[in-house]
């Protein structure tokens, strides 16, 4: 009977541990970075915030100068997908790629109704969207997890050409710097793709030493990106060649967020928790700060400011040029969060900048960018 | 007091005193992955860039090198179950003599386990020990294949900071037909792998179950038989591909080292349930106590009668032995005449 009983509890033992070990352990939810945008509804013109929710919604905000209210979330009710990418507003329109549907939606901005999805049919996808949409002369250009660039017209809402095929997923949102589409890939390589006609616009792509999930930057005819390499790439723009005299600059891991330029220098924060503002001539590193905590969303560059987010819940602002802390606020209050989406500055009718943030804990928090206290959060309760 | 202890025995408890150590300082979560998940996790990344990019290849390596590692504690927990049931005709005997004295008979059970230096549970101690490192090893599965943003950035933070590491992320998940990430059934998959993991299981489980003559112990190793192979099998519709790919190794390697030192087991017992349907088939009919009339039928009679005498003395416990070897005897008589009258 003991024997029994025995086998018993280490077949159920097994069991558990079998269970515990195979769960998934970070189910997809999104990190969707806000935006900020000024619509005129009903001839009356406002700035809304837009962002894709982690319920897998997206809302619009308002008042966004006081106390924040829902303006209107699409759907209303159910869930339409998880949202990695930053919705992009143009020309009344907020479009934002869903990862779980594969869809870009096109959404009337002040009202939050859909006008149409590409692709329209229920079950046809374009693969799980990570990125965010880019749109240029009317064109929408989005990678997507198989593997393709793809470039959608607005207006008529078919496809502008064929799809580009890359060797892996694309998880970069594109950039698009004079007619030319740069978009990296899990195939370690960077693509220059003509944006008029889908063609490759470099004789090859530039190979890096690991995937690429960071979107380039373009400065002085250059683009910057990151790598899974753990490597911080530039690129003559025009030829795809390694930019001469600039030696890649290595971080202690990936980096994931977007690169910022600004007056000869590259700003680039990493999974290794540091910010690294880089020579963008030579690569050398002018300062570096230090977070402690991995460092995912695009930071950003504003009053002199390096503003970043950190998954240990906080929002940190260094000197652009020294590297110092100026300041940094905790979000979450007595329960911590962490913030994975990209930041987003906007300067309000009050003349402040503020700074919003999309946290794990749903909550769109906004900062003032001078000091860093909150001026809300959505939702307050 | 420490002086007393053997060298193996200090040697266990200054692992345990560490492992504790670390469990309070990093927490038991963190400790388990800095000790297992995390090293298993790298080696298959490692791997996986080593040959050809194929994490298929890495996961069929990565099982046979961890298999081989543990070969001595797996060749223990074998050879524990097979003196176990070298041990099942006495212990038969010793039921069928005090099987009514329940405390006679487990005073007998244990002299009988001191005597042949058996130890019961001696196959379960091998069997827990593995266990972690088994779990482990499909944790750093689940872990590689980090197909969600969020298991990537889960994975940045668990990778060592050799460069070959991090160019080989994310992992190539296609490997023969299969979408390692994703479960083999359709519209991805063909539903091949959930048959391959029941199928390699039950056999497994088959030729590993002890002999038993305990009707109870009989039913529940019955039990598990179907059990097991069935729930792995359920797993394997709704896990990742790689994780299936997994246990279908192990189990083929399992398999291969069960025969090596148990033979097929009571696995034997299907395969001779087939070959003797086949002889059945093959032999020519004979009606109930006709005799047949070649030697060659006689001998295949005096066979197939020895093996059916052989056949209800497993199956039937009632019958005396005396009563079977008497037939027995007769049987071998009338096959002797047989063959002398062909003559």
């Amino acid at each position: 009977m003991k024997r029994k009983s025995l086998i018993l509890l280490i077949t159920l033992i097994a069991c558990g541990t079998l269970f515990w070990g195979c769960m998934p352990s970070s189910p997809p939810r999104g990190w969707s970075g806000p935006v900020v945008a000024n619509v005129t509804i009903d001839d009356t013109s406002s700035d809304l915030l837009f962002y894709g929710a982690m319920e897998g919604r997206v809302k619009a905000l308002d008042n966004i100068a006081d106390h924040a209210y829902l303006k209107w979330s699409y759907p209303d009710e159910s869930t339409t997908s998880y949202f990695y990418g930053t919705p992009v507003y143009y020309d009344g329109v907020v479009y934002a790629g869903g990862y779980s549907s594969g869809k870009i939606y096109a959404l009337d901005a002040g009202h939050g109704f859909r006008l149409w999805s590409y692709p329209e049919e229920g079950d046809v996808s374009l693969g799980a969207i990570v990125g965010s949409p880019v749109i240029e002369n009317g064109i929408l250009y989005i990678g997507s997890s198989d593997g393709s660039l793809y470039a959608v017209n607005t207006s008529n809402r078919q496809l502008e050409w064929a799809p580009f095929e890359t060797g892996g997923e694309v998880w970069t949102t594109p950039l698009v710097y004079n007619g030319v589409v740069y978009i990296g890939s899990f195939d370690h390589k960077m693509y220059a793709v003509d944006a008029a006609d889908g063609a490759p616009a470099w004789q090859s792509p530039f190979e890096a030493g690991g995937a690429i999930v960071a979107t380039a930057t373009e400065y002085n005819g250059s683009i910057y990106f990151g790598s899974c390499d753990r490597k911080l790439y530039a690129v003559d723009a025009a030829t795809g060649q390694a930019k001469a005299g600039f030696t890649p600059f290595q971080a202690g891991n990936w980096f994931w967020g977007q690169a910022i330029a600004n007056n000869g220098t590259i700003y680039a924060a990493s999974l290794d928790g540091r910010v690294y503002a880089l020579n963008a001539d030579s690569g050398t590193e002018k300062w570096t700060a230090e977070t402690g905590s991995p460092i995912r969303g695009d930071p950003v560059l504003i009053d002199g400011l390096v503003i970043v987010g950190a998954e240990d819940g906080k929002v940190y602002a260094f000197d652009a040029a020294s590297g110092n802390e100026v300041w940094s606020t905790m979000l979450g209050g007595e329960t911590p969060t962490q913030v994975h989406a990209s930041l987003y500055a906007h300067v309000n009718n009050e003349g402040e900048t503020v700074v919003y943030v999309h946290a794990a804990n749903q909550r769109i928090y906004a900062l003032d960018a001078e000091d860093g206290h909150m001026l809300w959060r959505y939702p307050s309760e | 007091m420490l002086a007393n202890l053997s060298k193996k025995n200090l040697i266990i408890i200054g692992v345990g005193i560490a492992l504790v150590i670390l469990a309070f300082t990093y927490g038991l979560v963190d400790t388990w992955n800095l000790i297992l998940m995390q090293p298993m996790l790298n080696f298959l990344v490692l791997l996986s860039d080593v040959f050809f990019d194929s994490f298929g290849i890495a996961i069929i390596i990565l099982v046979i090198i961890v298999r081989l590692l543990m070969l001595p504690i797996t060749l223990r927990q074998l050879r524990s179950t097979k003196a176990m049931s070298a041990l099942q005709p006495k212990m038969k005997e010793l039921q069928e003599k005090y099987g009514k004295d329940k405390q006679k008979l487990q005073q007998e059970m244990v002299k009988l386990y001191k005597e042949s230096g058996v130890n019961p549970l001696g196959c379960l101690g091998p069997l827990i020990l593995q266990l972690p490192i088994w779990i482990a090893l499909y944790q750093s599965i689940l872990k590689a294949l980090a197909a969600t943003p969020e298991e990537m950035l889960g994975l940045s933070q668990r990778l060592y900071s050799a460069a070959a590491i991090h160019q080989a992320v994310p992992l190539n998940p296609n490997f023969l037909w299969l979408d390692l990430g994703v479960p083999d059934v359709p519209p991805n998959g063909y539903f091949i792998l959930p048959v391959l993991v029941a199928a390699s299981m039950w056999v497994l489980q088959k030729m590993s179950s002890v002999p038993t003559a305990d009707p109870r112990q009989k039913s529940m190793n019955n039990m598990m038989q179907w059990l097991l192979p069935l729930m792995f099998a359920f797993f394997t519709l709704s896990f990742p591909s790689g994780l299936a790919l997994f246990w279908v190794v192990s189990n083929l390697i399992g398999i291969a080292t069960q025969y090596f030192i148990t033979g097929w087991g009571t696995l034997g017992s299907v395969g001779s349930i087939f070959s003797r349907a086949r002889e059945l088939a093959a032999a020519p009919q004979v009606e109930e106590g006709q005799v047949m009339e070649t030697p060659e039928g006689a001998e295949q009679e005096e066979k197939l009668a020895a093996e059916r005498d052989n056949q209800q003395e497993r199956v039937s416990d009632g019958k005396s032995r005396d009563k079977r070897k008497d037939r027995r005897r007769s049987r071998s008589a009338r096959a002797r005449r047989a063959r002398r009258k062909s003559r």
